[in-house]
């Protein structure tokens, strides 16, 4: 039953990951900005959720984790807006900038500690077809997709989720529609930014240890997921997300049989998944080819 | 209503594409602009609806007011509540959205639901009422172009700014469209009307100017310029020749004019 037990392992790693991902293309189509800063955003939440449920409760913790995040995330926007220029490439850059100041202040306010996340579901385990399974993971597969069908239902079944496409489709169209740029940029930093948080409560909960100032550098695992997926797609992050969850827990799985890879492939394993998906589709999997007018 | 003095357009650091344009639209009326390509047309329209940012453009000289308030700076969304839509050339309908979405989109500024200006768009272009669940994309070309005009309409506007709206269509689509830009005049919203196409936008406007090199060279009302033996030559086919002869021709008027 092992191989049933690190699919589900990964599904719960893929559903985390595939809301750092969706984060990612949320603010890439709403402002064509990739942010750089997502890992620290990530750790601004978690560490604020950290703290709070320290002091309070758990529930307590988690709104002022979403809250910081969004907020935070929409002061980044406001401060990358500050460029003017049309080129998108200038405010990405201004986001590793971003990246380097918050990650350097919650470093020095975390120091050599590991905080743990106060979530009720500590290291508790249930068995599941046969397998033993952490409960915090099995939450973070439920909660992970709740979101992500939340976020479907606004974006595909509300006006505003419907002017939010349309921006992300033609931003000067929908400019002229009455349609508000910095909404959508603020909204769709905000939605990154707290999904970002929710991510990192279930990546700093058991099995790993707990929040240290390196756990902003897991969103980094995004990266491969949003490329797969296609940058521009919110299936495609969601499906690239699960893919380099899925890929992780099976080589982490299967170590031993792998081990002419060298001790730690599966960092280095979802890697491999994207440079494969992208010698057969250079967009990604859902994502939209570029044009040009020649 | 609308009224541009010595309006003068830059983008970047480039010759002017709006150079001192003096232009008023009255209420109620089809105000039509014709001239050749590179004749500040669409930078005018970019002008009156806040987007000449998009296109590092910027007024740096003159005025532009609509019922007496300067459109000088104001962010595209204000505009449209201020009154003005603007369908851009290429009709630019949302690929990726159904007709009906993109229809929701054009209501971004209304306040509360918007089904009775849908159902009201859906009479006037009944063709979208039976695809209104397809992707735009699909859409024939003369059917984006309704698609566009409907979601211009949804914020019921009291201007609407047409660019270049028959390009790449059909006679039959174009004399379609020209039948839907005089009904929108009767149902009450003034219309701005940029074409290539003369001989249409001078049939059906109330009044027109003539562009060239980002002036006004020509203005008056629309029958009097179609009376003219340089609109004749120029854009009406009134002695037509190859395309060289034409183009000799054009080039010979607007220097007469600017002179």
């Amino acid at each position: 039953m092992k191989i049933v037990q690190l699919l589900f392992l990964g599904l719960s790693l893929g559903s985390i990951y595939a809301l750092i991902a969706l984060g990612f293309v949320v603010i890439y189509k709403g402002t064509k900005v990739i942010n750089l800063a997502h890992g620290s955003l990530m750790l601004l939440g978690a560490y604020v959720v950290a703290v709070v449920s320290e002091h309070s409760n758990f529930g307590l913790g988690v709104a002022a984790g979403l809250v910081t995040a969004g907020l935070g995330a929409i002061v980044a926007e406001r401060v990358v807006s500050l460029a003017r220029t049309h080129d998108h490439l200038v405010p990405t850059i201004l986001t590793i900038g971003l990246d380097v100041l918050l990650a350097a202040e919650l470093s020095r306010r975390i120091g050599t500690e590991v905080f743990s996340m106060g979530d009720p579901w500590g290291d508790a385990r249930v068995t599941l077809l046969g397998t033993v399974l952490p409960q915090a993971r099995i939450a973070a597969t439920i909660v992970g997709i709740a979101v992500i069908a939340a976020f479907f239902v606004v974006f595909r079944m509300t006006d505003f989720g419907t002017r939010m496409r349309a921006s992300a489709e033609d931003a000067e169209t929908a400019a002229l529609m009455g349609i508000s740029q910095r909404r959508v940029a603020m909204v769709s930093w905000a939605m990154g930014g707290a999904m970002a948080c929710i991510a990192g409560i279930f990546l700093a909960a058991f099995p790993n240890a707990g929040l240290d100032h390196h756990s902003g550098i897991i969103a980094l695992n995004a990266i491969p997921a949003i490329i797969i997926g296609g940058l521009d797609s919110s299936e495609g992050a969601v499906l690239g997300g699960l893919i380099v969850g899925i890929t992780q827990s099976l080589v982490q799985g299967y170590a031993d049989a792998l081990h002419f890879l060298g001790g730690n492939a599966a960092p280095v394993a979802p890697y491999v998944v994207m440079l494969a998906v992208l010698m057969v589709r250079p967009s990604g999997i859902f994502g939209s080819k570029e044009l040009a007018r020649v | 209503m609308l009224e541009l003095q010595g309006a003068t357009v830059r983008y970047g650091e480039g010759a002017p594409a709006l150079d001192g344009l003096d232009l008023t639209a009255e209420a109620g009326s089809i105000t039509a602009v014709v001239g050749g390509n590179g004749a500040g047309k669409t930078t005018l329209m970019r002008t009156l609806s806040g987007v000449l940012g998009h296109h590092r453009g910027r007024l740096v000289g003159g005025e532009v007011t609509f019922e007496g308030r300067s459109l000088a700076g104001v962010r595209a969304e204000a505009i449209v509540r201020r009154g003005i839509a603007h369908i851009p050339e290429g009709r630019r309908v949302f690929t990726d959205l159904t007709v009906e979405e993109n229809l929701v989109a054009g209501a971004a500024t209304r306040r509360g639901r918007s089904d009775g200006q849908i159902s009201r768009i859906y009479d006037m272009f009944p063709v979208l009422a039976e695809r209104r669940r397809q992707r735009a994309v699909l859409l024939s070309g003369g059917e984006q172009q309704m698609l566009a005009i409907g979601r211009g309409l949804m914020s019921e506007p009291i201007l609407l700014l047409l660019d270049e709206p028959t390009l790449g269509l059909a006679p039959k689509i174009v004399a379609q469209i020209g039948e839907i830009v005089q009904h929108i005049r009767e149902a009450g919203t003034s219309v701005l009307l940029v074409e290539q196409n003369a001989a249409m936008a001078l049939a059906i406007a109330d009044q027109g100017f003539v562009l060239g090199q980002g002036r006004v060279v020509l203005g008056g009302s629309a029958a009097a310029l179609r009376a003219t033996n340089e609109v004749q030559q120029m854009y009406l086919g009134g002695s037509a020749g190859d395309d060289e002869q034409r183009l000799d021709r054009h080039d010979g008027v607007l220097e007469r004019w600017s002179a």
